[in-house]
Order: C-alpha cells, then sequence, then structure tokens
C-alpha cells in the first residue's frame, strides 16, 4: 500500500541514504505525501510492524517480505535500495580464518533476521557447518 | 516511487557526495567521516532506477572465505 505516513528503515546505513536526500530535499512533496522516516533496531521488528500496519513500508531485507508471505500477509517488493548485500563479517583480532568461528559467537540484528540467515549462508559456503557457530541478537 | 528515485538519482550522482554524506550524517546521527567508510563500500550497488534485482545479492559473499579477500573498513 502507498500512503502518506510512515516509511521505515531497519537500520540507518549507507543504502537507505536515497531515503534520507528525498526526505531533506522534499522529493516526496509534490505527491502530497507527508513522509516520516522510523528506525528499526532490527528486520525482525520492521516486519512486526509492517505486519501490524504500524507502518505503509519497509525498507529492509529481502528475508522479511518472503517471511511475512509464509505468515499469509502477502508483500511486494517494488524497488531495491542496493544491488547486494551490505553485510561485512567483522571479528576480533586473533581471528583472522573464517574456519576460527567455529564454536565462537556472532552478534547478529536479531535471531531470523536477514543478518542472521545471510550469516548461517556465508558459513555453509566457507565449507563451515554453521550449527557449529553460535549467534547473538545484539540489535543494529 | 517518484521520490524515491529522485533520491537515489541525486545520490548516486558523484557530484553530490559531499550533501548526501551530510544530509546521512544529520539523518542517521553519524559523523559524515564515518558514514562515508559505508557510502564508499556501497554507492555503486544503489540503483538509481530503484528496480529491484536480486540476482547480485549473493555477489559480495562469493570467494570471501578469510579476511584477506574482504576490504578492512576499520583496522
Amino acid at each position: 500500500m502507498w500512503k502518506p505516513g510512515e516509511s521505515a528503515s531497519r537500520r540507518r546505513s549507507s543504502q537507505f541514504a536515497p531515503l534520507y536526500v528525498a526526505k531533506e530535499k522534499g522529493y516526496w512533496e509534490p505527491e502530497n505525501l507527508d513522509v516520516e522516516l522510523t528506525s528499526f533496531k532490527s528486520g525482525t521488528e520492521n516486519q512486526q510492524a509492517l505486519l501490524g500496519d504500524a507502518i505503509d513500508i519497509g525498507a529492509g531485507g529481502y528475508t522479511e517480505p518472503i517471511n511475512l508471505t509464509s505468515q499469509g500477509a502477502p508483500t511486494v517488493i517494488f524497488a531495491s535500495a542496493e544491488e547486494g548485500l551490505p553485510h561485512n563479517l567483522v571479528a576480533a583480532k586473533g581471528i583472522t580464518d573464517v574456519s576460527q568461528l567455529v564454536g565462537k559467537t556472532i552478534g547478529v540484528s536479531k535471531v531470523g533476521s536477514l543478518s542472521n540467515q545471510i550469516t548461517r549462508i556465508a558459513l555453509t559456503k566457507a565449507g563451515i557447518d554453521a550449527d557449529k557457530v553460535w549467534t547473538s541478537s545484539c540489535a543494529s | 516511487m517518484k521520490g524515491y528515485i529522485r533520491g537515489a538519482q541525486y545520490t548516486t550522482d558523484p557530484a553530490n557526495k559531499d550533501e548526501v554524506l551530510a544530509i546521512s550524517a544529520e539523518a542517521t546521527g553519524q559523523k559524515a567521516e564515518d558514514f562515508e567508510l559505508t557510502y564508499n563500500e556501497h554507492i555503486g550497488e544503489i540503483p538509481a532506477t530503484g528496480k529491484p534485482n536480486l540476482v547480485p545479492s549473493s555477489r559480495r559473499w562469493m570467494g570471501r572465505s578469510s579476511s584477506a579477500d574482504c576490504p578492512v573498513l576499520i583496522s
């Protein structure tokens, strides 16, 4: 649905810069849209707000519309903020290889979120059993 | 969508980099120099048209299994 109201970005980061610019420069005003940008700590919270009709549009990961649709709330992806995944795996000094993450805990925005899922995919592609790496919800 | 596309076009024009960094820093509460690190990393992947394209989504992780393969943002 598209109506004057809130548009939420899952996190306030560079891939959402067009939203900040459009808001600041008044690009929605010709359409008579009074858009308010709201930030959530995780994609999970973003999709909950969308499901609860607290926001009109969600800006986040592709897992959110997939999750919502699987829960009986069909959603539509109508724009892409970035042609790639804006994630980097950052480790403490001393960890220089993905294989060293076995048995360690990785912080993600929230369990079940895009950052959680893409971490598991990345570990699997690196030959690591994702179930042997712990994850912890740490917000954005 | 018209407003978003205008925003995307303005954001991805290199001539507007300093202003985009200032606007984004104000919106996110970050320092412009900090925001510039992620801007430099991602700006080439923000489509000016906003057209959905999931195909390149796995590109960044492919072939990266050690820190030597990854761009260093913080040292």
